[in-house]
């Protein structure tokens, strides 16, 4: 049984690294050399479909991770990318003004498709431009209260695991909650 | 009235005569042979229009030696089984059933009041069985979760208002000793059960008086058979969990394909590399009968696993709760 976790964000927030951290295979990439030469200094590779990892949990539960730029033009993969996830993971760089709104983009293009456990992580944290907290929460503010709104470094394994099990753990504690009336 | 012919396979002289006085009172010509060799040979050769089959000196169980009979037939014989009580006749088109006539023997108890050596072979069995199980703990419990259930090598008791079974399984076998049904194989249709049970030891099993008359069938095809008897939808469905429940195929699909209701009725490949499939989706939302059954098969051969599947009013996602806890367990030790 093969179940997916999606992971999505603006160009350079970190979504390869991110799926490299808990993959147990070497990334399977579709990076491509960056041609612009002032994209270039940001960095050299960018995703141009999509990464794929993988996590075996036993001989029956398979986790592909599929790290996607959420770019229009790839609009329709998504009702097929979203066939059996889990859970959507929305990257921003917060070091970037861009990056942080789209999150709120990437989070109402996703949610349109499918009502899957939603969690936001700013990146970089290890870097210090990062944008004022105030403008962070301006630029978000768009996004329901009980989407959390993690900050991480991609390359940390340990963080990374905390954003997917954050994920995770809301979709097990969805089944216990009770409507209030 | 054109004349007919008729065999009786009875070892029983007094019974053999009396059946075959009424049969030639109603023009046939009547043959009787004792064993199941001597019948067979002569089903080959002559055309009987009824074979009557009663205790013989065979070892064979009635309802089989009657299917043999049938198939070598020169002819389509009517055949008609003399049933003892408690035995477990199964039903077949060419068979008619009938209690075996026991009046004789009050005439013979009048007559011969005196004698003791005539034997009540029914009630000395009764006796022994009455202590069947040594402590009769007796618990309300549903026939299709105590067969869901049921191991090898166990005595058990089902009975309710009007009816009670005795039997026992030793390994893959069931052996039913007693049962006030028609039909062994409506057993599951039972309301209101209470069942007692008790471990059946080998020596136990031993010392128990086993022969022909007692049905014994390999324990998949005693549920099959009983599935294949039921043709109520709700009643199936009733035996399932919540039709919502995902279904993960445990056992192999070569030992699942083995059986005929099964592999005709549900694409065991399919469902063997989709584990997210509903009871729902698999039985047509409970619609197709046949799949129901399968599907009931299945699940009262411990073939399947049944899981309700998270019930997330928040989210599009379909995932039995045991994998994500799995999942959540194997990210958390990475």
């Amino acid at each position: 049984m093969v179940f997916k976790i999606i992971v999505t964000g603006s160009f350079n927030s970190g979504k390869t690294e991110f799926i490299k951290r808990i993959s147990e295979i070497v990334p399977i990439t579709t990076d491509k050399p960056v041609t612009e030469q002032e994209l270039k200094e940001i960095k050299t590779l960018t995703t141009v479909a999509m990464d794929f990892g993988r996590l075996t949990v036993d001989e029956d539960i398979t986790v592909h991770l599929y790290a996607t730029p959420g770019q229009e033009r790839f609009d329709f993969i998504y009702p097929l990318l979203l066939k059996n996830a889990l859970a959507i993971i929305i990257l921003g760089d917060i070091t970037d003004e861009k990056s942080i709104k789209d999150v709120v983009k990437y989070y109402k293009k996703f949610k349109s498709l499918k009502r899957l456990p939603t969690v936001v992580a700013l990146t970089k944290i290890d870097l210090k431009n990062s944008v004022p907290e105030d403008r962070i929460k301006e630029y978000l503010s768009e996004l329901p209260e009980d989407v959390p709104i993690l900050k991480i470094d991609a390359t940390n394994k340990e963080h990374v695991k905390r954003t997917i099990l954050t994920a995770l753990q809301m979709l097990f504690e969805s089944d216990e909650e009770q409507e209030i009336v | 009235m054109e004349e007919k012919k008729a065999l009786i396979i009875c070892k029983e002289g007094l019974l053999s005569e009396i059946i075959s006085y009424t049969l030639k009172k109603l023009s046939c010509t009547v043959e009787i042979v004792d064993n199941p060799k001597d019948a067979v040979n002569k089903a080959k050769n002559e055309n009987y229009s009824i074979i009557v089959i009663g205790n013989n000196n065979g070892t064979i169980v009635k309802h089989k030696l009657a299917e043999i009979i049938y198939n070598k037939s020169i002819g389509r014989p009517n055949i008609v089984i003399f049933k003892e009580q408690g035995e477990i006749i199964p039903k077949a088109h060419y068979l008619k059933i009938l209690d075996r006539p026991t009046f004789y023997k009050t005439f013979i108890e009048i007559l011969q009041k005196e004698s003791p050596t005539i034997r009540d072979i029914y009630s000395s069995e009764e006796a022994s069985l009455s202590n069947f199980i040594k402590i009769p703990n007796f618990k309300k419990t549903d026939v299709a979760s105590f067969f869901k259930n049921l191991k090898g090598n166990i005595k058990f008791h089902i009975r309710n208002e009007g009816d009670e079974v005795l039997g026992f399984t030793m390994g893959a076998d069931i052996f039913i000793l007693k049962s006030s049904l028609d039909n062994i194989y409506d057993i599951l249709a039972l309301k209101n059960t209470e069942i007692a049970t008790e471990p059946l030891s080998l020596n136990e099993f031993l010392s128990l008086t086993l022969d022909t008359k007692t049905f014994k069938l390999n324990f998949r095809d005693f549920i099959v058979n009983c599935i294949n008897n039921i043709n109520n939808k709700e009643e199936l469905l009733s035996m399932l969990p919540d039709k919502k429940s995902m279904v993960t195929l445990k056992a192999p699909v070569y030992i699942v394909k083995q059986i005929d209701l099964i592999n005709n009725n549900i694409n065991i490949e399919k469902l063997h590399s989709n584990p997210n499939i509903t009871i729902e989706e698999l039985t047509k939302e409970g619609n197709d009968l046949e799949k129901v059954k399968a599907v009931v098969c299945m699940y009262l051969l411990n073939m399947i696993d049944i899981e309700k599947p998270i019930e997330s009013k928040k989210y599009d996602v379909k995932i039995k709760k045991s994998f994500l806890k799995k999942i959540i367990d194997k990210i958390r030790g990475l």
